[in-house]
């Protein structure tokens, strides 16, 4: 649905995107992982025809964006960082006139506009000033314009950023509706958000793609270690600890916190550790009481691979 | 074309539930008025006071004491002053509030955007000076105004204000600043008022030459306007607004669609 081919954006001397190239398919939801200013936005705003790149391609729906602005701008919604919104209009005259940029003939406006409202959850605010709603009924009204033309795709950029817990909740449960109808790109900077809502992540550092993968296909690859947590029975585990050091292919052994007898063994990878640490309990007659893999999260993928790991998790 | 009529009708809607169109409306109403009353009791006092005298009594004549001042004279300077009010939130507030992303990322295009917003803004422009009519009409009864030179005025009115609005469209389009649109607008009016005198100035004339300080005085937004307010329609001065304000749409319609290199 999407196709994005070496992609690159220069502000004079500042580079905002270096080549990046993606593939959306239809009805997928595609996350965009970045710390703020990795490119994530200008990405969207080329999609959207909002700028032009410097140089490379971007289709959607097999059209050009640059070549075929208008058929591409019918075809996308496009919720930008701030919701693009007339705050001295009501909720239902706004979605009408965006409706009627949009390209949506004058027959269908109003069921188009009815259909926004209702999925948004508007009813109550219907006839409402967009200035007199909340924060998170912006957001929302800012939604149903992405919408209310019916685009094949949509793009968000950081839906949820400034809502509180439960609007966030809300908002993410209408994007997770949108799955295998609407193709779907959506940036963000909050880590649970990809993991809740998107099919694959894509990992944006420095204007280039440092990582595209479903979830569990990025923590995969960016297994640097093998680690499993070891939980020994009595008081006596010190000793333990060293036994646990020498064992071969360990790099290292950290208590954990406020558990003294559980220990976190990290090792190189493929030396298959938590079957070695068993073994070797059963022949020493340790008292061990729980074996555990732990697997890489998302987060710990992420600031390796944006470079920041140093700063937060040591 | 439908594009360019709802964006004018989005922004019209816009000007009528702010106070700033009511605000403009208002002052010009009462201002004008006011001027109206004054230009028309004098007059009456002179009837009373000269009307016996049948050699006076050709003199008077009310479109050349109150029609004339009012709309020839003081109407323009108002419009000087009052227009780029109306142009001023036009380009910048979309900037301002995000929406230039919305309308620059919808299937329209620089020039529909462009031509939609003024629309709009020559709609309230013609409220405004409709407005005044009620004066004329008021006139009817007391006088025998003569309604081809009022006519006159007001397609000239309507032209001159008609391109001040076209320049302040196009000067808004540069700044995402209203206050700063504001001042940019009147500046330029002013400048292109203020060509009007030149050729009058020896020293001008000798350093520019007799044809450029001409070809300047030609340029004064003000100079194609006298001819109305005598009453005269030549379609030189109509040519002449039309394609200022072509020629500003023009240059507001590159600026929009120059934020796709910036």
């Amino acid at each position: 649905m999407i196709e994005v081919k070496d992609l690159r954006k220069t502000y004079g001397d500042r580079v905002a995107i270096a080549g990046i190239s993606f593939r959306v398919e239809k009805g997928e939801i595609l996350g965009f992982l970045g710390p703020n200013g990795a490119g994530k936005t200008t990405t969207m705003r080329i999609l959207t025809g909002f700028m032009p790149p410097t140089s490379g391609s971007a289709t959607v729906g097999g059209l050009d964006v640059t070549a075929h602005p208008r058929e591409v701008k019918r075809r996308i919604g496009y919720l930008p960082e701030h919701p693009p919104l007339y705050k001295e209009m009501t909720v239902v005259s706004y979605l009408a006139f965006v409706a009627r940029i949009k390209g949506v003939p004058g027959k269908r406006i109003r069921d188009s506009v009815a259909s926004a409202v209702e999925r948004c959850g508007l009813e109550e605010v219907a006839g409402r000033l967009i200035q007199n709603l909340s924060k998170g009924y912006q957001q929302r009204v800012g939604i149903a314009q992405a919408i209310v033309h019916s685009p094949e795709v949509m793009i968000l950029d950081e839906p949820t950023v400034g809502l509180d817990p439960r609007q966030i909740l809300k908002i993410r449960n209408l994007i997770r509706s949108f799955h295998g109808e609407k193709t779907v790109i959506l940036s963000t900077h909050i880590i649970p958000e990809v993991e809740k809502l998107c099919d694959r992540v894509a990992i944006i550092n420095e204007g280039r793609i440092v990582a595209l993968d479903t979830q569990s296909g990025l923590v995969e690859k960016m297994q640097r270690s093998e680690r499993v947590s070891v939980q020994f029975g009595d008081q006596a585990a010190a000793p333990l600890r060293q036994r646990l050091e020498l064992l071969e292919g360990v790099q290292s052994v950290i208590q954990e916190d406020g558990a003294p007898n559980r220990f976190l063994v990290e090792a190189r990878p493929g030396t298959g550790i938590g079957r070695r640490v068993f073994e070797r309990a059963v022949a020493e007659q340790w008292p061990l009481v729980e074996v555990s893999a732990v697997r890489s999260t998302l987060e710990e993928v992420f600031l390796h691979l944006t470079g920041e790991e140093k700063g937060v998790m040591a | 074309m439908k594009n360019v009529l709802w964006i004018a009708r989005r922004e019209l809607a816009t000007y009528f539930v702010s106070p700033l169109a009511y605000l403009i409306l208002a002052v010009f109403v009462l201002v004008i008025g006011l001027s109206f009353s004054l230009n028309l009791i004098a007059f009456a006092n002179e009837c009373l006071i000269y009307g016996s005298n049948p050699y006076y009594l050709q003199q008077l004549n009310v479109n050349e004491q109150v029609v004339r001042p009012l709309f020839g004279g003081f109407v323009p300077v108002f419009l000087l002053i009052l227009f780029p009010a109306i142009t001023m939130r036009l380009l910048p507030e979309e900037k301002r509030q995000g929406t230039a992303e919305l309308i620059l990322t919808s299937p329209v295009t620089a020039a529909q955007i462009v031509l939609g917003k003024y629309l709009g803004a020559l709609v309230v422009s013609l409220v405004m000076l409709g407005s005044s009519l009620g004066f004329v009409y008021v006139l009817t009864f007391v006088s025998k105004p003569d309604l081809r030179v009022v006519a006159g005025l007001y397609i000239g009115v309507f032209l001159l204000g008609a391109a001040f609005l076209a320049i302040g469209l196009c000067l808004s389009a540069f700044t995402d600043n209203q206050v700063l649109a504001y001042v940019l607008g009147v500046g330029a009016l002013l400048v292109l008022w203020f060509l009007s005198g030149i050729s009058r100035s020896a020293s001008l004339t000798e350093t520019l030459g007799e044809r450029g300080v001409r070809f300047l005085e030609s340029l004064s937004i003000i100079e194609h306007f006298t001819d109305f307010s005598k009453g005269i329609l030549d379609t030189q001065h109509v040519v002449y607004y039309l394609s200022v304000i072509f020629f500003a749409l023009f240059v507001a319609q590159r600026v929009v669609d120059s934020h796709r290199w910036r």
